[in-house]
């Protein structure tokens, strides 16, 4: 879970001990639950100023309703059997719904059982008051709908699925928490880059197709041809032989592909700069995507106190896995260029390109650049920092956002 | 059930609440058209649509109309005032019938019970308990529905009678439980408000009986500190008068400002209010236009809570010289003088000045009586003569009391001051600080030869040091409570004279020496950096295209031979592990990779062959990938 900072103007429920009291409200208390406890808070503050025998009377039997329903409800507790099922992930900002199977397990027929979610973190969010099953008989099956409201990337656990009943009163919903954890994906939200051009030459990558998929060592099939003194067996194309009954072998070439690196700055310093840092990774999710449907190897270098390489293959479905690299990025309190030089610059001479989605703009970073122009690299840079100039670049090499 | 159905149960709430409203506060002409307009949406096929602006501008209009109407037909008088009831009950019942007629019961149903509680903030009349009774019944039915009941048959019948029982026998219980407690709750609730919310004040009061039974409290509340070296005392009131067995505080003309003439100097800032009474060392004058001369050698002032007063006084602790005083300094009602007549025949004997009659009560007190903050003095006679025949303990207005009287009655002008007796210095700042239990009483008697009024101290300090210990606090305590005085005084300074405040902190050299250790550190900073670079550079060379191939030669050799280079490990190591593993070809390789870019980077040779290292890299390379196939 992303580590929070703190903020003057941060909302109530980002603070855990808010969230936790929020959670015990929601967890606990159906909606009628929760305009009684207000009844009873209410009287009780008015009670202050002399104990008027109304407001004693809406106290007392306000705040006796909800300890009877906790009391009385408690037998009552659901025996279920529960199982998430997960849609693909959503963007920051959508709602995730997704349903849940729920079984009754135990002897007794179940009235008024809500599913919901638990101890969620403050960037997901219940988008609506749970579905309610009013019957569930014994051995039964039922499906609810869980909406949920993402409102920031991230990977989430999601720990501790609730199967309540507010049976007999309708106030207080004795939980009961079951399922196995999960794991919630919420990529960035997406900006869509239209016409983002980048310069390539076809370098020779070392590996083919395979390195360009998944790191390893091989070649790309070219072809076949008659098998010849001292070819290795393993290489003979059967089909062929059976076809021919003569002795054909594969043929394999070396690969040439545009590779290309994306650095992504993460050095962030306050809570305004997070936002930032989020409209930078959702514009990379978009070049990510633009570069994914073409082929292009991607290099993904995510630098900040520590440098974070992702190599990528071609476009063989892997932007999935390049949303969720992006998801999972956590910003650092500084850029560690001497390590990402490290890092980026043995890697020059087979990069065609790479694109710098920054910060800001300083002197370390307009260095960096330069080194890599040294090299031969192409380069585009991109700041959404408002006011920041790109000084020391061509236009051509500074992307513009329409 | 069926959507309108629904609804129609929602709604059952907030029409027994109008009901009720309309009931306890005569307000139909809020109810009646609420409640109509609820029937209507609700019988309309499909609900209300919620709009959150129409829905705040629906509030908002209900809000000024309640206004307006509670001008007209205001509320009926209660806990609440009827200007803040109308708008606010009419903004709920307007809300709560639109949120639950736009399908938003959780909001409808919670202003519905807000409403129901301001609403039952009026006497409980018959019509009242009806339409009370009618609000618990409409939500006991929606509970039903909600908790399953409903369709729940037979056992869902008996499991909500169950919960109805639970909740009558527990509400009557807890209802009398309110009732019956309601001096202790509201007394644990009003102390607790007192202690923690509301600001107090602290005063010595301008009367000062001798009642039997009496209990004080030790608080450590600081009331005020002082910088510089008070006396051991600080007046705040003077009570000279002593009218029905009570002292009073002096009356008479208010002076005009005394002259200055001491050479002592104290700041004291007041942390509290402390009503109109200054504590002031005795003799003192206090530097400040909003603090006036009182008869008696006293200062009063008002609203100075959070203000820092420079006070000078004569050090020793003197009272100006005045006249005599008049008969009225040495009157004690005819009932008293009978009762503690028995007393003072032994008390004075062989002392004729009046300064030695003084001091024989004073040291008679001192020696025989302790001190306690639970005074009973229950028996036959005035409590005075019980404390004096008894010798039973009290605290110090009571042996300040009964010497002024002692001596009063021996014909010495006597009067009972009121004050604080500091006695907690910070060792670290210097500061004394002074805390409600510092409070304390004695007595100044007049002396004709001196011809003015000299303080004595009955209270047995031996017993109250004991109860009460005094002292400095050590140096932990004293550093906590250094910042603890820092930030009160800063507080009270800018709740008193907030642009004051600010630019005592823009003055303050504290604030300036922070920003400069602060820009000091800054250009450490920039001027450790270069040198960190420098010794990176020694390390890893100046050219980075050298470092570069060096990295990816060990990136190499941790992909392809599954090798890393240990922190400390010599290229020579690292090798040697290499042949280990791999073989000697593989050495050989990656040792013409090595010593290139030794030669490189340690020779100093200006002539680096990066494009032989490059190659050198890229046959270990291939070598090390020929072996993996």
């Amino acid at each position: 879970m992303k580590r929070r900072r703190w903020s003057f103007l941060m909302s109530p429920e980002e603070h855990d001990s808010l969230r936790a009291m929020h959670d015990l409200y929601l967890g606990l208390l159906t909606p009628l639950g929760r305009a009684v406890l207000w009844g009873a808070i209410a009287a009780g503050m008015l009670a202050l100023g002399g104990l008027a025998r109304g407001i004693v009377q809406l106290f007392a039997f306000s705040a006796a309703a909800l300890i009877a329903g906790a009391l009385v409800g408690w037998p009552f507790r659901p025996r279920v059997r529960l199982q998430r099922h997960l849609p693909p992930p959503v963007s920051a900002g959508d709602r995730l719904e997704y349903r849940v199977s729920v079984q009754n397990v135990g002897w007794r027929t179940l009235r008024q059982v809500t599913i919901q979610e638990r101890g969620l973190p403050a960037d997901v969010r219940p988008a609506e008051e749970p579905e309610v099953i009013p019957l569930l008989r014994p051995g039964e099956k039922a499906e609810v709908r869980v909406a949920l409201h993402c409102k920031l990337r991230g990977v989430y656990p999601l720990r501790r699925l609730q199967a309540a009943s507010a049976f007999p009163s309708g106030l207080f919903k004795w939980p009961v928490r079951t399922g196995g954890e999960d794991r919630l994906v919420v990529y960035p939200r997406f900006t869509p880059v239209e016409g983002f051009e980048v310069p390539h030459g076809r370098n020779y990558q070392p590996g083919g197709i395979s390195v360009a998929s998944h790191v390893g060592d091989s070649t790309e099939f070219f072809g076949t041809r008659e098998y010849r003194q001292g070819d290795r067996m393993r290489d003979i194309h059967w089909p062929s032989y059976a076809r021919t009954g003569r002795l054909v072998v594969k043929e394999f070439q070396e690969e040439y592909f545009v590779r290309l690196a994306m650095v992504l700055d993460i050095e962030v310093h306050s809570a305004r700069e997070e936002k930032l840092l989020e409209q930078s990774l959702s514009v990379a999710a978009g070049i990510a995507d633009v570069l994914a449907r073409r082929e292009y190897i991607l290099d993904l270098f995510a630098a900040g106190p520590r440098i974070f390489h992702f190599q990528a293959g071609r476009a063989l479905a892997h932007f999935d896995h390049l949303l969720e690299i992006l998801a999972s990025l956590e910003s650092g309190s500084r850029l560690d260029f001497a390590a990402l030089e490290a890092a980026l610059l043995p890697e020059a001479p087979r990069l065609s390109a790479v694109i710098l989605v920054m910060m800001t703009w300083d002197p370390k970073r307009a260095a960096l650049v330069r080194q890599l122009q040294e090299r031969g690299v192409a380069i585009r840079v991109l700041c959404l920092r408002p006011g920041v100039e790109l000084t020391g670049l061509d236009p051509s090499e500074v992307v513009r956002l329409g | 059930m069926s959507g309108r159905a629904q609804r129609a149960l929602a709604l059952l709430p907030p029409l027994a609440v109008l009901a009720l409203y309309a009931v306890a506060h005569q307000q139909g002409w809020v109810a009646v058209p609420c409640a109509a307009w609820g029937v209507w949406a609700t019988w309309r096929k499909e609900p209300l649509p919620y709009r959150r602006p129409v829905f705040l501008i629906a509030g908002a209009l209900a809000v000024v109309a309640g206004g307006v109407g509670s001008l007209v037909a205001p509320t009926a008088p209660g806990m609440v005032p009827p200007l803040l009831l109308g708008p606010l009950g009419t903004g709920l019942a307007v809300s709560a019938v639109y949120a639950i007629c736009a399908g938003r019961t959780l909001f409808g149903w919670t202003w519905c019970a807000l409403l129901a509680a301001l609403s039952l903030t009026v006497p409980w009349t018959p019509p009242v308990a009806v339409a009370a009774g009618a609000v618990f019944a409409a939500f006991a039915v929606v509970m039903f529905a909600q908790g399953g009941g409903a369709r729940g048959g037979w056992g869902g019948a008996l499991g909500f009678a169950l919960f109805l029982a639970v909740t009558a026998a527990t509400g009557l219980r807890l209802e009398r439980t309110v009732h019956g407690s309601e001096g202790a709750v509201m007394e644990l609730l009003s102390a607790w408000m007192r202690d923690n919310l509301l600001p107090r004040g602290f005063g010595l009061e301008g009367q000062l009986g001798t009642p039997r039974q009496s209990r004080v409290e030790a608080s450590d509340r600081v009331l005020f500190e002082v910088e510089g070296d008070p006396a051991q005392r600080l007046r705040s009131v003077v009570l000279g008068e002593l009218v029905d067995d009570r002292w009073h505080q002096l009356r008479g003309e208010r002076g005009g400002v005394p002259e200055s003439t001491g050479t002592a100097v104290i700041t004291l800032t007041l942390l509290q209010e402390l009503g109109r009474a200054l504590p002031t060392p005795a003799g003192s004058v206090v530097e400040d236009a909003s603090a006036l001369p009182l008869p008696g050698g006293v200062w009063s002032g008002r609203d100075l809570r959070g203000r820092s007063l420079r006070i000078r006084f004569p050090g020793d602790e003197q009272l100006p010289v005045e006249p005599a005083p008049t008969a009225e300094a040495v009157r004690v009602s005819e009932g008293l003088r009978r009762e503690l007549e028995s007393f003072r025949a032994g008390l004075f004997a062989g002392q004729d000045s009046a300064r030695g009659k003084a001091s024989a009560v004073e040291a008679f007190f001192r020696e025989g009586f302790e001190y306690t903050l639970e005074v009973d003095l229950t028996g036959r006679g005035h409590p005075l003569a019980v404390l004096l025949r008894e010798r039973r303990a009290a605290y110090c207005t009571y042996f300040a009391s009964a010497m002024a009287i002692l001596l009063r009655m021996e014909g010495i002008p006597a009067r009972v001051v009121g004050g604080f007796a500091p006695s907690e210095r910070n060792p670290l700042t210097g500061v004394v600080t002074v805390r409600e239990r510092d409070a304390h009483a004695w007595v100044e008697v007049y002396l004709a030869d001196e011809g003015r009024y000299v303080p004595f101290d009955p209270t047995p300090w031996r017993s109250r040091d004991t109860l009460l210990p005094r002292g400095s606090p050590n140096l932990a305590s004293a550093a906590l409570e250094a910042v603890g005085a820092w930030v009160r005084r800063g507080f009270n300074a800018f709740r008193a004279d907030p642009w004051g405040a600010l630019q005592g902190v823009a003055r303050s050299p504290w604030l300036w020496g922070a920003i400069l250790a602060g820009l000091v550190w800054r250009l450490r900073r920039h001027v450790r950096a270069p040198r960190r670079a420098l010794a990176r550079r020694a390390l890893e060379g100046d050219d980075r295209r050298l470092v570069a191939l060096r990295a990816e030669y060990l990136k190499l050799l941790a992909a392809r031979a599954d090798l890393r280079a240990a922190p400390a490990e010599t290229d020579e190591e690292l090798l040697a592990r290499l042949e280990q593993r791999h073989g000697p070809e593989v050495r050989e390789r990656a040792e013409a990779f090595v010593r290139g870019y030794q030669q490189a980077r340690f020779r100093g040779d200006a002539t680096v062959d990066l494009q032989g290292l490059r190659e050198a890299l890229d046959a270990l390379g291939k070598c090390l990938g020929r072996l993996a196939a």
